[in-house]
């Protein structure tokens, strides 16, 4: 199917282009899902309800951007409402007097056994917005400008989020990521 | 272009996001720049870096038969979500078409028809005799008549018409001699 038609097919609710997007999107969502909330039963929640998500409003799809680019954002809203119930939660839970520690606060436990662990607990002990310009800039390759039009926030402040997201990353990897130095040039870090 | 420039323009100039003036600019900067050559360098390296362990910690989730049929199952409990404003609005579209081409011919029929027995269309005739003794009449005529012109585009889902009348005057002499 298509380009044109599979987005035809969205927007009447045919099944089988939303089948074709589950498989031709449906892996590199669940990644970025999982990169984003740190769980992967989250974050196959995540990439159902965002078919789900898609289907109710395929009508409204507008072809300005890819599909996938389209799919990326429903699941980045659905993420950040979730994280956000779950402080919610979590705030609901400290007023009954329940003592948390920093370390509960964090998303659950990534359980992917090849994955590098340095990285995978320092992305979950960054905050979901700093986490969410590192995924979108170093696994989805956006540039600022599609970043700052997804998040609906400036390009300064993608840049200045994205820069204090490494520096908090070579914080918690010194071995790995300081390899690369701070950024910014001497003269630049002087003035 | 002075390093700091430079440095806030770093992510466009990898983006190649910048002007072509820009971008000539921050690539005559970094021809005498070592520090910002370096930092060009290690960017793209800790980029290279991230993006490698972000996708090594990804990798090996796939979206395998199961979560296709939970997926599926969600879509399959999901009621017809084409809310009654949307149906009609993709009915109209395919129909404002034929519509508004059926209404623009019964219109302008219409038009001509009651403008065919309309007084104002019979033309002014003013006669003067001229010239008696040489027998040559001029015959003046001033005739107003109106041109119809149905207009009508379609604008996303939505199709607007106008009909318009264009009044136009006819004036002229005729000279009739014995």
């Amino acid at each position: 199917m298509d380009q044109e038609k599979l987005v035809e097919g969205l927007k009447n609710e045919d099944p089988r282009a939303i089948q074709e997007l589950v498989e031709t999107h449906g892996n590199r969502l669940l990644r970025s899902a999982f990169l984003l909330c740190g769980d992967e039963t989250e974050a196959q929640d995540i990439l159902q309800d965002t078919f789900v998500q898609a289907m109710r409003s395929g009508h409204r799809f507008g072809g300005r951007s890819s599909i996938y680019t389209w799919l990326h954002s429903i699941l980045l809203n659905l993420t950040r409402h979730r994280h956000r119930d779950r402080r919610r939660i979590i705030y609901d839970e400290e007023l009954a007097c329940r003592e948390i520690s920093p370390e509960e606060e964090l998303p659950s436990e990534l359980d992917v056994e090849t994955a590098s662990a340095g990285i995978r607990d320092a992305l979950r002990r960054l905050s979901d917005a700093h986490r969410e310009v590192l995924v979108l800039r170093y696994y989805e390759q956006m540039k600022m400008e599609e970043m700052a039009r997804l998040l609906g926030i400036s390009r300064g402040t993608v840049k200045s989020r994205l820069h204090y997201a490494i520096k908090e990353m070579q914080k918690l990897m010194p071995g790995e990521l300081n390899l690369f130095g701070s950024q910014g040039t001497k003269e630049t870090e002087n003035r | 272009m002075n390093c700091k420039s430079f440095q806030e323009e770093l992510y466009d100039y990898l983006d190649g996001a910048l002007s072509p003036a820009r971008a000539a600019a921050a690539q005559k900067h970094l021809v005498q720049c070592d520090p910002c050559r370096e930092a060009v360098r290690r960017e793209q390296q800790l980029g290279q870096f991230l993006s490698f362990k972000l996708e090594e910690i990804a990798k090996t989730l796939v979206v395998d038969s199961e979560l296709q049929s939970r997926i599926k199952t969600a879509l399959d409990r999901e009621p017809s979500v084409v809310p009654r404003e949307i149906f009609f609005v993709r009915l109209w579209t395919r129909l404002a078409l034929p519509l508004a081409a059926g209404a623009a011919v019964l219109a302008v029929a219409g038009f001509l028809v009651s403008h065919s027995f309309s007084t104002r269309s019979v033309p002014r005739v003013k006669a003067a005799l001229t010239e008696a003794g040489s027998h040559q009449i001029s015959v003046f005529f001033d005739l107003s008549y109106c041109v119809p012109a149905y207009t009508f585009r379609q604008e996303g889902g939505f199709v607007t018409d106008a009909m318009t009348c264009e009044s136009r005057d006819l004036i002229g002499v005729l000279l009739v001699r014995n």
